[in-house]
């Protein structure tokens, strides 16, 4: 009962804010009359005025997300992830499509952002957002299969992180999406090999810049990037050997045919330095084999895990596990393993919710990872999903979730913004008030004063300052050098506004006439004539913290702002100097500027409405 | 009206040197090492230390600050503006050609922003909360809350990435072109510079005249112009606009030379060189007297305008320049 209550009482003052917002309002001569004190006034034409009611509910709602926001949403700074860099908007990596059968699916894979699944049909189906652009020579999108594709008996699939490679019952294998190092296609001399030597492709292998097959006379052949070309280079002993590969971007481990394992690649990485010897013997026989960026973990015949490499992303804190191994699986930074009775074992890093297992999942009998999404095979024909959903706003050129960034840049921008103003309206106050009050020389002087500051340029002088003093602070000193310079360079304004505001009530009448009371000068002062300078000063404090966040984003954006990591709204720009980040990276610079403007609309929608209000000369009917 | 241009001038060279002094004690709060930067990198450890400590001494550090500062003050006004460490050259041939680049947007900035503003803000105090006068006060508070860089990026976007009118940004190219298809580049990299400024521009000088004309409007002397049964255009342009023109001549001349402070974020975006990209890219480079030449460039822009300003306040509105 009284729950309902108290919902009708909220429910019918929104209505009535509604009403008061966009119904015109009629009332009686009386009504409208009726004496009020000045503030009731103030706040009756304040709530009348329907742009300035929009820019202070906008502005709350900033005020929400950037101080709720960056409490209810922690981030991490210094983490970055450049696979996932430059990635659009989109949250729906992980959606698989609904009438998607468990049975149905032979094999799933993921890249960056988007998965595909071979049907048993030999047809592909796939999900999620298109990480390629449209650039010179560069890309395809991936998540447009090709007609010949569409076309072709599928049989196996691989995925890089943009592109895909396909293979049809012919033995021709497809390619699409990235090929800005030509990773899509096999080149010519591997396929005058593999013509001459008539072996058929047994294994499909991508990583983001190279892609590898191995082929039935277990020989490797990698094509992609100079540098993965050079790295990935078989001796003469294990040639021919090849059973199965997985790999990092600079190692690639390799399954021999007599169940032991190889690591080549970069020689100085943990991955190859710290391989078991005793899996090199061949004495436990490997029958799988899986693979992290810097990590490997093998399955043996009696279902027992090993795993060595890289210390970082918690990767070598392999769990307990009691029962026998079913089957493995790696990501980018996790590993999954399928246990005997259906269950899932997975470790690494989480920063993506890679580890993160759907609570309501049951028994599973295959598990796919890849990248940082994982799709595990219910043994009831569900397809259960987990990992990275996506980025409702894209992320930045470091694989960071601009989302995140907007929240707390929000906090940094809003926080820098009205503690400039603070310091502005406080000199401002001092000066004006001084001037005003004092006169004679020292008016004069204050006012020669604010001339000098009127006449410095500012943003020259602010990214000289910001230039000459930033290099010897630290980072959060920077940020409130940046509030001291926009407070410093920005009171001049208001100053000579309070002054003139204040000669102004000084002449009127009501003063007068309060002299020949024989109030005292003092009460005068406080009671008559700085009630209406503060007004004034309200007004502009709104005016002038919207030019004080758009003075931030401008610093920042030329790079003299807020430093990085720190996010703020402006130093999420800077990069859009480049001409790339305009052309194919839109969210990158299209969403944090809106949130500036809007910001700054919002706060210059309240002034605006409140200067109206205080204004006694806008009131006219 | 002499005695009131002596005594303005007498007024602004305090503050001139004021602000120099700060400049000096910012270019000396600078980060390097200025006497490094003149030298050569490719000298013997005995041979370097010989030429610092001549460098030194030819750079005058050895002096106290006060004697250290007026020498730079007089040099200045002689036209020696140190060396660019960044260029190689001296300061004063660096800054001719991104001066003259500027000059040439502002300019044009300047023209469009007159053309547009005036007869707007004219109408618009004129017809008084209409639909027209709305919508203006509106684009200028939207354009006001827009930092120019976001006008410029979605301006680039629309017109060179979607339409492919414009170029991305740049100068012409001198060494390519010639003649009519010059001009012709001239012209198209000046659009969205232009555009962008003029918007920002535009959006706080339309408040002003319209303020400006209301007030002019409400004077008594518009009264007895309507009583006499004066046309409606003659009440409005010869004696309302004529009076509102006194605050709007200042507001001009202060934002035709606030444009060549306030162009430097544009100048950055489109890659314009002008004197706004100089200086950016004087700090990037460490280019110490470079920035300080700039930046006492740029300060004394400022107190011209603010001169220039008071002098053609006193020259519309003779009560100024009597009292």
């Amino acid at each position: 009962m009284s729950n309902r209550s108290v919902f009708g009482r909220v429910a019918s003052s929104f209505t009535g804010m509604f009403k008061r917002l966009f119904v015109p309002q009629k009332m009686s001569v009386l009504e409208e009359e009726a004496i009020q004190t000045p503030l009731r006034t103030i706040l009756k034409n304040f709530t009348r005025n329907r742009l300035g009611m929009i820019g202070l509910f906008v502005f709350i709602f900033f005020l929400l997300f950037a101080f709720l926001g960056s409490r209810l949403y922690p981030i991490n700074l210094t983490y970055l992830e450049l696979t996932n860099g430059n990635l659009p908007p989109g949250r729906g990596y992980l959606n698989v499509p609904k009438d998607l059968k468990a049975q149905d699916i032979k094999k799933i894979v993921s890249g960056v952002s988007f998965s595909f699944a071979l049907k048993n049909d030999g047809t592909l189906a796939n999900w999620g957002s298109e990480p390629n652009q449209l650039m010179t020579n560069v890309s395809d999108y991936v998540l447009q299969i090709p007609e010949e594709v569409k076309k072709a008996n599928i049989v196996d699939i691989a995925s890089g992180g943009k592109h895909i490679l396909a293979l049809d019952d012919q033995g021709i294998v497809h390619g699409w999406g990235y090929y800005g190092h030509g990773q899509t296609e096999i080149p010519a001399d591997i396929q005058a090999e593999l013509q001459s030597s008539g072996a058929k492709i047994n294994q499909m292998f991508a990583s983001t810049m190279w892609s590898a097959i191995v082929t039935s006379d277990k020989d490797l052949h990698v094509w992609g990037s100079a540098q993965a070309t050079m790295n990935f280079r078989l001796t003469r002993q294990i040639r021919g050997h090849v059973e199965k590969i997985a790999a990092g971007d600079n190692n690639m481990i390799l399954l021999l045919d007599d169940g032991s394992v190889r690591v080549i690649g970069d020689r100085s990485s943990e991955f190859f330095l710290n391989l078991p010897e005793e899996l090199t013997e061949g004495n436990i026989k490997i029958v799988d084999i899986a693979a992290t960026n810097r990590n490997a973990l093998v399955l043996d015949e009696d279902g027992n895990i090993h795993t060595w490499g890289s210390t970082q992303d918690r990767l070598t804190r392999t769990p307990a596990i009691e029962q026998k191994v079913v089957s493995i699986a790696a990501g980018y930074k996790h590993f999954v393993v399928l246990l005997e009775d259906g269950s899932v074992v997975t470790w690494g890093a989480n920063e993506l919710k890679q580890t993160d297992t759907p609570a309501n999942m049951t028994s599973l009998d295959r598990v796919y990872a890849d990248y940082f999404q994982n799709y595990g095979m219910g043994e009831d024909g569900s397809v259960y999903a987990w990992g990275n959903k996506g980025y409702m706003f894209g992320s930045d050129e470091f694989g960071r979730d601009i989302l995140g960034r907007l929240i707390h840049g929000g906090r940094i921008s809003l926080t820098v913004g009205a503690i400039a103003t603070g310091i502005s309206v406080a000199i401002a106050l001092i000066v004006g008030l001084t001037a005003g009050y004092i006169g004679g020389w020292v008016d004069h002087t204050l006012m020669r004063v604010a001339d000098i500051f009127s006449a410095i340029p500012f943003y020259p002088i602010a990214v000289t300052l910001s230039y000459a003093i930033g290099d010897k602070i630290s980072q959060s000193g920077r940020l409130y050098l940046i509030m001291v310079i926009l407070g410093v360079l920005g009171w001049m304004g208001l100053a000579r506004l309070i002054r003139a505001q204040l000669l102004v009530e000084r002449e009127k009448d009501f003063v007068l006439a309060a002299k020949a009371l024989g109030i005292k000068q003092r009460k005068i002062m406080w009671r008559h004539i700085l009630p209406n300078v503060f007004n004034l000063v309200i007004v502009n404090i709104t005016l002038s913290y919207a030019s004080s966040i758009l003075s931030e984003a401008g610093l920042s954006f030329l790079g003299f702002g807020v430093a990085q990591p720190t996010p703020s709204w402006g130093n999420m720009l800077t990069s859009a100097q480049q001409s790339i980040v305009i052309q194919y990276y839109w969210w990158r610079w299209f969403i944090p500027g809106m949130f500036v403007v809007l910001a700054a609309l919002s706060a210059n929608l309240i002034g605006d409405a409140m200067r109206e209000a205080v204004d006694p000369r806008e009131n006219e009917r | 009206m002499l005695k009131y241009f002596i005594k303005r001038v007498l007024v602004l060279i305090p503050v001139f040197l004021c602000i120099t002094v700060i400049l000096f004690s910012i270019n000396k709060l600078m980060p390097g090492d200025p006497v490094r930067a003149m030298l050569p990198t490719n000298l013997k450890h005995d041979q370097y230390l010989a030429a610092y400590d001549a460098m030194y001494i030819k750079l005058g550090l050895d002096k106290s600050l006060p004697e250290q500062y007026w020498s730079w003050l007089t040099n200045m006004f002689r036209g020696e503006f140190g060396w660019s460490s960044m260029n190689n050259r001296p300061v004063a041939d660096v800054v001719a050609e991104p001066i003259r680049n500027t000059v040439i947007l502002n300019f044009g900035v300047i023209i469009i922003q007159l053309l547009i503003s005036i007869p707007v803000g004219i109408w618009c105090a004129v017809k008084r909360r209409s639909v027209f006068d709305n919508f203006w006060q509106v684009f200028s508070l939207v354009t006001w809350s827009m930092p120019s860089f976001f006008i410029a990026l979605c301006l680039i976007y629309l017109f060179s990435v979607v339409l492919g009118w414009l170029p991305f940004g740049g100068m012409p190219n001198s060494a390519l072109l010639s003649g009519w298809a010059y001009i012709a580049s001239w012209l198209r990299h000046l659009v969205l510079p232009t555009v962008v400024l003029s918007l920002i521009s535009i959006a706080s000088t339309i408040r002003i005249i319209r303020n400006a004309m209301i007030d002019a409007l409400n004077q008594d002397y518009i009264r007895t112009a309507r009583a006499k049964g004066l046309q409606e255009k003659v009440v409005i342009y010869s004696h309302a606009f004529r009076n509102a023109l006194i605050p709007v001549s200042t507001v001009v001349v202060a934002t035709f030379f606030s444009l060549f402070a306030g162009s430097t974020i544009t100048e950055t975006v489109f890659a314009w060189n002008g004197i706004g990209k100089v200086m950016i890219g004087a700090i990037h480079m460490r280019d110490t007297m470079l920035i300080t030449t700039m930046n006492s460039f740029f300060s004394l822009l400022s107190v011209t305008a603010v001169l220039i300003s008071d002098i053609v306040y006193g020259f519309v509105d003779p009560r100024i320049r009597l009292s």
